[in-house]
Parts: C-alpha cells; structure tokens; sequence
C-alpha cells in the first residue's frame, strides 16, 4: 500500500475495498458493505464503513451524492480513481514479485 | 442499537446520522457490529473527519491547567482538613486534639493551596476578568494567606473574595449552575463558621456544612483543568 493511504491506519484496507466496490457505479452505504463482505469475504462493520467512508470523503477520494431518501449515494471522484490505479498497481508489482520469489523457491 | 449512535460526535451525527441509521435498521446487528459502531464512536472522537467535529477553543494552556489543579489541591485539603477537626476536635478549651500537628498542616496546605488557586486563577483569566474578579481574587488571596498562618477569622475576606472571583467566572469560564453552586457553598461554609465562633467553638458539628465547599473547589478545580474556556469574555459563546 502507497504511503497516500498509510495515514489512514486501520481503516486503509476497508478503504481500499470501498474505492474498488465504487469503481463500478455509485453506490449507498449498505450496498458497499455487502459489496465489500463479498469481495473480502470478511464482514465488515458499519463504523469501520462510516470511519473509512468519512476518511475518503474529506480527502476527496469520493463524494456523496443527491440522498436517496435515507440512503446516500457515494461515487469515486477523479483523485479517487487516480489513488485506487496507484495502490492497484503497487499490489499487482508486489503480487508479482511475491509470486516470482515463491515460484523460484519451490523450482 | 441505535443509542449508540448517541455516542458519535454531534457534528459526526449531523452529517452521517440518516444513513447510518438506515444501514443499522436494514440488518440484525451482531454483537461484532455493535462493538464495531462503539469502536466507530470512539475513532470519531480521537480522529474526527467532518469539519466541525472539532471544538474551536483553545484547549486549556499549562497555566488554566496548574489553577485548576491548584483549585482540585485545596479543595482536597480542605475537606482533608475537615474531616480532622471533625473527628479529633471537642471544642475550644477541650485541650488540644490527638495528632493536632496534622490538623496544622493540613490547614496550612488547604489554605495555601486555597490561596495559590485563587492567584492562578487571576493570573490566568486576566484579561476575561472584570475589576469584581481582580477584587475577589485579592481578597481571596489575602484571606487565605491569613488562615494559612494564623488561622483568624479573616478567613471572612476570603469568603468575599470567592463570592466575587466565581461571579466574574460564571457562564465563560466556568457555567451558571457552577458558580451559583460555588457561592451558594461559600456563604454556607462562612455562614456555620460564624455561627460556630459565635457559639464559642463548642459545636464542631457546624464545620460539616463546609463539605460541600470543598468539593465544590474539587469541581470548579476539574472544570477549569479539563474545560476549554474562551480566552476573552468578548468570545463567548
């Protein structure tokens, strides 16, 4: 993870799970919670959604949209996508290079 | 379940309330869920995120700390020094009590510590004080200078001094109710002491209507230590 997250203590892998749940569409808290229990396969708590979405929200990741009577919709704004492609490509090259280290071990 | 939004910061609830809610009533919650949203509450306290969140005054400096501390001493003396004479002391002219040299320090702290409090106080608030405050906190010095070492009744100046010193902090540095409690315990405590020299110092049970004078300096004490009063009255909010 880039250091543009590390501030973000321990709500910066529920962040990231939010910023990807986001990137297909806007979406209301509820529906990025069972987006995010599906893609993690871990549940994750409503005030670990509020204290990331509130982090990402202030930093500018996402915005919030038009309320949707009690529901509110959160979309990925322009620095939002820009983080998410950063800290995706960093786990893809750390991916790789775990993955080339293991695959040299075991050969 | 949903009283434990209560425990989000107000700003934090303005913004977020509505949701949240929505998202609590639209499954069962587990108890992992509820310490989720207590852990939540807490994070938002520490770290808040939403723009207002955060108290805009100043938080208290080293010297509102030391007079509230000086406060929380003498108040604690004081009642230290109270529950002495009341369980050693007869009366005047009963001879002197068991551990007499305790009660003399005791006395000599609380009243030192009264009259440290008082100063830091002045000191600290001197540009939010009225003349009426610089008044009491002159007063209140010298009338506990006084009792430290002799023990008289000019304690009385002291008193007066407080009277005044918690009118000039009420509703900025300290709120109404405080400092109508604080007086109200002054001019009880002042009250029974001269009703106990006028009765020729043989009903020691009067003293115990001062209890409550020195608990109210233990919370005038935290409230100043803990508090975030405004720098100026004109900042008052």
């Amino acid at each position: 993870m880039s250091d543009g997250m590390l501030e973000f203590g321990r709500f910066a892998e529920p962040s990231l799970y939010i910023l990807v749940s986001l990137s297909e569409g806007p979406k209301h808290g509820y529906a990025i919670m069972t987006d995010v229990e599906e893609i993690s396969g871990l549940p994750l708590g409503p005030g670990t959604l509020y204290g990331a979405l509130a982090r990402l929200e202030r930093r500018g990741l996402i915005e919030a949209l038009e309320p949707e009577e009690r529901r509110r919709p959160y979309r990925l704004t322009g620095l939002g996508e820009t983080t998410l492609k950063v800290q995706l490509d960093g786990l893809a090259g750390f991916a790789r290079a775990g993955l080339e280290r293991l695959g040299g071990t075991l050969r | 379940m949903t009283r434990l939004v209560a425990l989000y910061p107000r700003a934090w609830r303005d913004r977020y309330e509505v949701e949240f809610l929505g998202i609590l009533e639209a499954r069962q919650p587990t108890v992992g869920d509820r310490l989720d949203v207590v852990r939540g509450a807490v994070d938002a306290r520490l770290h808040p995120q939403v723009h207002g969140a955060v108290d805009p005054r100043p938080r208290p400096s080293r010297r509102t700390r030391v007079s509230g501390v000086l406060a929380m001493i003498g108040g604690a003396g004081f009642l230290a020094w109270l529950a002495f004479v009341l369980l050693y002391f007869r009366g005047w002219g009963q001879g002197m009590p068991e551990h007499a040299e305790v009660g003399s320090a005791l006395a000599f702290i609380a009243y030192l510590a009264l009259m440290g409090a008082t100063i830091a106080i002045a000191v600290t608030f001197d540009r939010a004080l009225p003349a009426r405050g610089m008044i009491g906190a002159t007063l209140g010095a010298f009338g506990f200078l006084m009792a430290a070492f002799s023990g008289g009744i000019l304690i009385l100046f002291a008193f007066v001094g407080v009277v005044l010193l918690a009118w000039s902090l009420s509703g900025h540095v300290i709120p109404h109710w405080l400092a109508i409690a604080w007086i109200g315990t002054t001019v009880l405590t002042c009250s029974a002491m001269v009703a106990f020299v006028a009765g020729n110092g043989r009903d020691v049970a009067l003293l115990a209507l001062g209890i409550p004078f020195g608990i109210a300096w233990l919370v005038v004490g935290g409230a100043i230590a803990l508090g975030r009063p405004p720098v100026s009255v004109g900042t008052v909010r």
